[in-house]
């Protein structure tokens, strides 16, 4: 239940953490010793190009004028949504940028959370009912391996059996340039087609460990007294297994699928990288391998604060699933 | 209680631990001898892009460079990262831990609201950053890694201590009229050992992870050989086109295996102390 | 009125922990159970008294094991329950024997309002109308309002959940109710206002009841007849005043000293039973309590017990042999 009081305390720390990510990407460029925009352009590009100083310094608000005021233009630009002009993307600004690659991400992480999510649920509860057999200790030690797998080495492997050696699915990229966009097979079906390789890999990577949660909590709960009174109660096995041992077993799986929201975005940027394909995540690899440094700022802002607010939602969706929650 | 000793004993003990132990020397002889034993510098070049002959057995890559040596040579240097980051956040997650639950109060308060932000924060773009702004050294990478995971280890930390505060033994040396430090330093630190032991291992191994991540991602040192950089340049140079497994293989196999070594070690651990203490 | 309901032969009951040690928690046990009466079973932990209340349910499942007859002869049918099938024993359970558990247990389903764990109920055991009026009737008769039923577990107080647990069992109007430490972990007074609770029930709804208990003076306040436990055996049973004014058995006259003595000094007599309980994985031979026993002789070991299935019987060569006095400190004179 959502009590007042949890409301509060969780927007409280949200909202303060959103503000640490706004202090950190005001300050950061303007810590840097030296004028941040000629230390960058001259990594950058090793000469001082034409004008670029000047547009550098406008774009971090750097003048002459006290940090204050700096702060307190910068908040106002934000609240506008304006985080500034990219340099790669010229003349697109960050927002732009931003507003045409996120959905992909989106796409991605929405599709892989839910796939990842329901197969591990499925499987740890058939892990638990089998607790201790030699399938289910093969099978859980399989998973602890998949679990200790980084995320763009597991895909790059794929690429390789699946892409290379054995061609079943498209290299990269996110749809084929000559299909036309819109509501039409060919073009969803294309869509689907690139994204099967990247799903699989976030989905392969993640789910074993909601399934070994699951396995856990599901081998424990015949241990509870609830299941107990169940049984003596009368009820069908269909009923006990569902709304007892199920139920209860869900609520620390959702636990760590809340948790690993944050790994699970992170995740899929690797797997963007790796696959070409032009979601946030590769945007920001672009970003850092260019030096686009307004674009590198504007990504990490909005990517801390959508993780903030999905965390704070989830907490809430939380609170419904199980009564018992009460903030500290 | 036990001595050091009597806890390497008790790990060698068990089976999964073992296995883990041995995954980690294994890789650490690797790791400190590997700058011997490599058979060519790895900075030398040679045909570029050859499968694995007996002259190059891992192959050679995009440069030519063998990839074997390549290998052997960045075992110590993404040990090196992950070591001293798993060293450094270990130190300042315990003392940062056990501050706060012992004493509780004030110190407390301001030390596990930080730690709470710092919690929620998503931690790659934060890594992302902080990696891009500041100079790409190995050093560099060290520092932010261990910021960032230093907080996670103060909880765990934390509510141990505030469980061991409990326990007879602790009130006992309370009310013998042993100093706050005394006790924290004698009773609490052994008790904390399996713990200690059992995070630094996963920092160790989830810092190397890490470190390889952001190479992979284009940040930190890209001229350092090590793991991440061998990853990330298979991946810039088209390592998969040329279908160069030879190449991809070896650092990504290396990761995964200390990676199931740690998650084994894990088990072993909670296995041994988590019988005694009811909760390591 | 002295109609058997629930007759119990030859039960044995084997936890089996792991692959080399299962401990053989009741051996060979016989009771009937009268309808209408209030039987205690009193006993310390790990006695058995607890795994006979589970047997009747046939709640003790594998890998555990569970042998023997309990027949149980309802108004309308006579059945032998370890011979039902898995669909009539799931109907028999709460319908005819229904169960209160410990109130230290976790006995209600966490993420449930308590209204939900009524209707499951009544869904499986085939009651489909109605809801609202019988659960509020339930909730009623166990002393609590209707506010309740929307409440979850966790926000009701430990004397509350236990009314609920007793409305629950209730609410199938069994014939037969098991309460196994129902009380144990509530206050006093709390305690006190269940026990009256379940005394005025039973003479309400007509109800049977076997109260499982440690403590032999909730026993002795709500008891008619009283049946004493030792390692997985009754070792003693009888009416309730037999048993508190006249203990045969030497356990029974301890047990009762004990129950005494704790509630008026703690430092004369004795406050706590000599030794343990034997190890139940090893087999018995002889009196079982002879280890312990203060007046025990050569001739316990190689006791065999006898029938118990009377009314009233004392598994002891020489019973009420033992005198409180010569007992007086037992510790230091049996070292």
């Amino acid at each position: 239940m959502i009590t007042r009081r949890y409301l509060m305390v969780r927007s409280a720390y949200a909202v303060a953490t959103t503000f640490v990510a706004i202090i950190i990407n005001f300050l950061l460029p303007r810590i840097i010793p030296g004028n941040p925009a000629v230390t960058i352009l001259l990594t950058n590009f090793h000469y001082l190009p034409p004008g670029k100083v000047k547009l550098l310094e406008q774009e971090f608000g750097l003048t002459n004028s006290s940090m204050l005021y700096q702060f307190e233009r910068y908040l106002v630009e934000l609240f506008h949504g304006n985080l500034g002009i990219s340099y790669y993307y010229y003349p697109e600004t960050v927002s732009q940028v931003i507003g045409t690659h996120l959905p992909w991400t989106l796409f991605l992480l929405g599709t892989s959370i839910s796939l990842s999510s329901v197969l591990g649920v499925i499987t740890g509860r058939m892990l638990g009912f089998r607790a201790g057999s030699k399938t289910e200790s093969a099978t859980s030690t399989i998973f602890i391996g998949l679990t200790s797998l980084p995320f763009f080495w597991f895909a790059i492997i794929l690429i390789l059996l699946f892409a290379v050696e054995v061609p079943l699915f498209p290299v990269g990229g996110v749809f084929y340039i000559l299909d036309t966009p819109g509501l039409n097979f060919k073009y969803i079906s294309s869509i689907a087609y690139h994204a099967a390789l990247p799903i699989l890999t976030i989905v392969a990577t993640t789910f074993p460990a909601f399934a070994l949660t699951m396995r856990n909590t599901m081998a424990n709960q015949n241990k509870e007294d609830y299941i107990l009174m169940a049984k003596a109660k009368g009820l069908p096995e269909r009923i006990i297994s569902k709304k007892y041992a199920g139920r209860n077993a869900v609520l620390p799986v959702a636990t760590h699928i809340i948790l690993a929201f944050g790994y699970i975005v992170a995740g899929a940027f690797f797997v963007e990288v790796v696959f070409s394909y032009k979601g946030i995540g590769y945007v920001l690899y672009e970003a850092v391998t260019t030096k686009d440094y307004p674009l590198i700022d504007g990504i990490f802002l909005m990517i801390t604060v959508t993780v903030i607010i999905a965390n704070f939602l989830a907490d809430l969706l939380y609170a419904v699933l199980d009564p018992r929650v009460e903030l500290r | 209680m036990f001595s050091e000793s009597g806890i390497l004993h008790e790990i060698w003990s068990n089976g999964k631990a073992r296995f883990g132990m041995i995954v980690f020397i294994i890789f650490a002889i690797i790791g400190i001898f590997g700058h011997f034993i490599y058979p060519y510098s790895p900075k030398a070049t040679f045909v570029i892009w050859q499968p694995p002959t007996f002259a190059h057995v891992f192959g050679t890559d995009y440069e030519g460079h063998d990839v074997l040596s390549q290998f052997l040579y960045g075992t110590g240097v993404s040990l090196y990262v992950g070591a001293s980051v798993a060293l450094i956040s270990v130190a300042i997650g315990t003392m940062v831990g056990m501050l706060s639950g012992y004493y509780g109060g004030i110190v407390d308060n301001i030390f596990m609201r930080f730690v709470d932000i710092l919690l929620i924060m998503p931690t790659f773009p934060l890594l992302v950053i902080l990696a891009a702004y500041l100079p790409p050294t190995n050093n560099t990478t060290i520092l932010i890694l261990s910021l960032l995971s230093w907080p996670f280890m103060s909880r765990v930390i934390r509510s141990q201590v505030l469980t061991l505060k409990e326990r007879p033994f602790i009130k006992a040396a309370v009310i013998s009229g042993m100093k706050g430090f005394t006790i924290i330093r004698k009773e609490i630190l052994d008790h904390l050992m399996p713990l200690i032991i059992i995070n630094a291992v996963y920092l160790l191994v989830g810092a190397i992870v890490a470190q390889a991540g952001l190479a992979f991602f284009g940040l930190g040192d890209l001229t350092s050989i090590n793991w991440g950089t061998m990853l990330y340049y298979a991946q810039s140079e088209d390592a998969i086109v040329y279908a160069a497994w030879w190449w991809i293989l070896p650092p990504g196999i290396a990761i995964a295996i200390i990676g199931i070594g740690a998650n084994i070690f894990g088990n072993g651990i909670t296995e041994i102390f988590g019988k005694r203490s009811g909760g390591a | 009125m002295n109609e058997v309901l629930l007759s119990i032969r030859n039960l044995n009951a084997t936890y089996n922990a792991d692959s080399n040690r299962s401990i053989h928690a009741i051996r060979d046990l016989n009771i009937d159970v009268l309808r209408g009466e209030v039987l205690a079973l009193v006993g310390e932990s790990g006695s058995g008294k607890s795994t006979m209340g589970l047997s009747i349910l046939r709640l003790i499942e594998s890998p555990h094991e569970i042998k023997g007859n309990i027949t149980f002869n309802g108004v309308d049918e006579q059945v032998s329950v370890f011979d039902l099938d898995p669909y009539k024993i799931r109907e028999f359970r709460w319908k005819k024997v229904a169960m209160v558990f410990q109130s230290a247990m976790n006995i209600l389903n966490p993420v449930m309002r308590v209204e939900a764990q009524f209707i499951d109920t009544f869904e499986a055991h085939g009651i489909i109308d109605d809801y609202d009026k019988r659960i509020n009737h339930y909730l009623e008769l166990a002393g609590l309002g209707k506010k309740v039923r929307r409440l979850y577990p966790h926000e009701l107080s430990g004397g509350m959940k236990q009314r609920v647990n007793i409305a629950l069992a209730l609410s199938c109007e069994p014939e037969l109710l098991i309460a196994d430490e129902p009380t144990t972990a509530l206050d006093v007074v709390v305690q006190r206002e269940v026990l009256y609770e379940l005394r005025r029930l039973k003479e309400e709804l007509n109800l049977t009841i076997i109260f499982i208990t440690h403590d032999l003076g909730v026993a002795s306040s709500i008891a008619d007849r009283i049946a004493v436990f030792y390692a997985g055996r009754i070792v003693e049973i009888n009416k309730k005043d037999e048993i508190t004014n006249n203990p045969m058995h030497p356990y029974s006259k301890l047990l009762l000293s004990t129950a005494i003595t704790l509630k008026t000094d703690k430092d004369s007599v004795l406050t706590q039973l000599e030794g343990t309980p034997p190890d139940l994985s090893v087999e018995i031979k002889g009196c079982s309590f002879y280890p312990r026993c203060p007046v025990r002789e050569n001739a316990c070991k190689s006791f065999t017990p006898n029938d118990q299935a009377k009314g009233e019987w004392v598994e002891c060569i020489k019973p009420g042999a033992m005198n409180l006095k010569e007992v007086d400190n037992p510790r230091g004179e049996r070292r």
